[in-house]
């Protein structure tokens, strides 16, 4: 049995935390270190933490790796810019367990399959970010967005599950920040496709909508707003529902067993 | 009171080292057979593979002082491949564990139905048994974040063992007088890990 897992996403921007809406619109959070230890506090799940300029940069931040590691008393997933197999094993070694491949599996699709292969798939996530379109098929994109790879998150999912990645994080772009809730449909549709565990992310509004993101077949729910913002007029508070209250919550859809 | 992390090389002791910290215990991270030898309690940790640390600390010394500490009585407490390696040995691996706990890790992928992921890889809900020290506090059913593919599937009957269920029954800690292990990683689960910790520094 595996307990089905809430997590938080963390938005990361120079020095900074940050919450987007449609992946454009950054509005500042706080310190990651600060943000973290608020985290530790309230008994959070899991973390994924994603460096939202590192697709532009190049570059890793390692040193606000290594802090946010060490601070770091739960699971932790890390996403931006890692494009080699050397990356990824440094990243292992901070003690972050695991890493999220997204632009450099449309880049460099053999990667997937190398790195499976040097940290093995429970190491190994995707993230495909995707825009449902008019006709409502799914489109993915790299790059934080911004570039259209002309294919479905269906058939990239399935690519990537063949390589052996361990999870797939889905993001719906156009709900990133929005409140609208989970795009349940691409989560029924990819959960059903596939048999490893899938993350969905993007327009959680309340607690319910975890709830709905769980029994349409997620075995983890991402969100940003929910935990970072409070009120009609999102005033940042960075929060994160009592234990007990998630369990009650999300009765019925909380447990998976295998 | 002195408390020392086994820096054999394959261990991630940034998390351990500061859960420490925050029950207010400040540990010596060392690979030094001399100071292991001083210490009033060992934590040994490990991640990975089950063979490497094994090898790393035979040829170092730092497997005589970590053994003598057992023998003369000390507390030490094993995480995830650290508790491994205090059994009999691995499906992993060719090298012989410490030997202090009866039993062998198996391959999970071999005993669990084909519908079952291996890893296990995720929170879980551990039994605590009655008398467990440990888990001094602890509510039944607290939880626990794994990741590991092998599992010590019998316990050593001299042993108080703390079992979890994926798929299979397995021990994911157990407690033989001075010889504490878990299969999970306290470090990687919050509010509980620190409450073990700090039961570990209180023993």
């Amino acid at each position: 049995m595996i307990l089905s897992r809430i997590i938080p996403t963390l938005l990361l921007s120079g020095r900074g935390l940050y919450k987007t809406r449609q992946f454009g619109s950054p509005r500042y959070l706080g310190d990651p270190v600060n943000v973290i230890n608020i985290y530790n506090e309230k008994q959070v799940d899991e973390m994924v933490f994603f460096d939202i300029d590192a697709h532009r940069t190049g570059q890793i931040d390692w040193e606000i790796l290594k802090q946010v590691a060490g601070e770091c008393f739960m699971p932790l997933a890390y996403g931006g810019g890692v494009s080699n197999v050397d990356q990824i094993q440094q990243i292992l070694g901070l003690g972050i367990e695991k890493v999220s491949l997204n632009s450099v599996t449309y880049d460099v699709p053999d990667l997937v399959g190398e790195a499976v292969r040097e940290a093995g798939s429970q190491s190994i996530v995707a993230t495909i970010d995707y825009r449902v379109e008019a006709d409502g098929s799914t489109r993915c994109y790299s790059h934080g967005g911004t570039r259209d790879r002309g294919i479905s998150v269906q058939e990239h999912a399935q690519a990537l599950v063949e390589a052996g990645v361990g999870e797939l994080v889905l993001y719906n772009i156009d709900r990133d920040g929005m409140k609208t809730g989970y795009d349940l449909d691409t989560i029924k549709a990819v959960s059903a496709a596939v048999d490893v565990p899938i993350v969905c992310s993007g327009g959680v509004h309340e607690v319910g909508d975890l709830r709905e993101g769980l029994l349409a077949g997620a075995s983890a729910c991402a969100a940003g707003s929910l935990f970072c913002f409070i009120g009609r007029l999102d005033a940042v508070l960075i929060t994160y529902p009592n234990p007990e209250k998630l369990e009650t919550e999300l009765q019925g859809a909380a447990v998976i067993v295998n | 009171m002195h408390i020392v992390i086994v820096d054999h090389g394959f261990a991630n002791l940034g998390s351990v080292d500061r859960m420490l910290r925050r029950v207010e215990v400040l540990p010596e991270i060392t690979n030094d057979p001399d100071r292991i030898a001083r210490a009033d309690k060992v934590i040994l940790p490990g991640v990975g593979a089950f063979d490497p640390p094994l090898l790393a600390m035979r040829a170092s010394g730092m497997a005589e002082a970590v053994s003598a500490h057992v023998e003369a009585g000390k507390p030490i407490l094993g995480i995830c491949v650290g508790m491994q390696m205090m059994t009999e040995g691995s499906d992993e691996g060719d090298e012989r564990g410490f030997g202090w706990i009866r039993g062998k890790l198996r391959d999970l992928k071999a005993e669990v139905n084909p519908g079952t992921k291996v890893p296990h890889m995720g929170w879980n809900v551990i039994r605590r048994p009655e008398g467990a020290r440990l888990f001094a506090g602890f509510p039944d059913l607290s939880k626990f974040y794994f990741l590991h593919s092998y599992a010590l599937l019998e316990g050593d009957d001299q042993a108080l063992n703390v079992p979890s269920i994926h798929d299979v029954e397995f021990i994911a800690a157990f407690e033989k007088d001075n010889v504490f292990g878990t299969q999970f990683h306290p470090e990687k689960s919050h509010k509980f890990g620190m409450q073990l910790f700090s039961n570990f520094a209180k023993l």
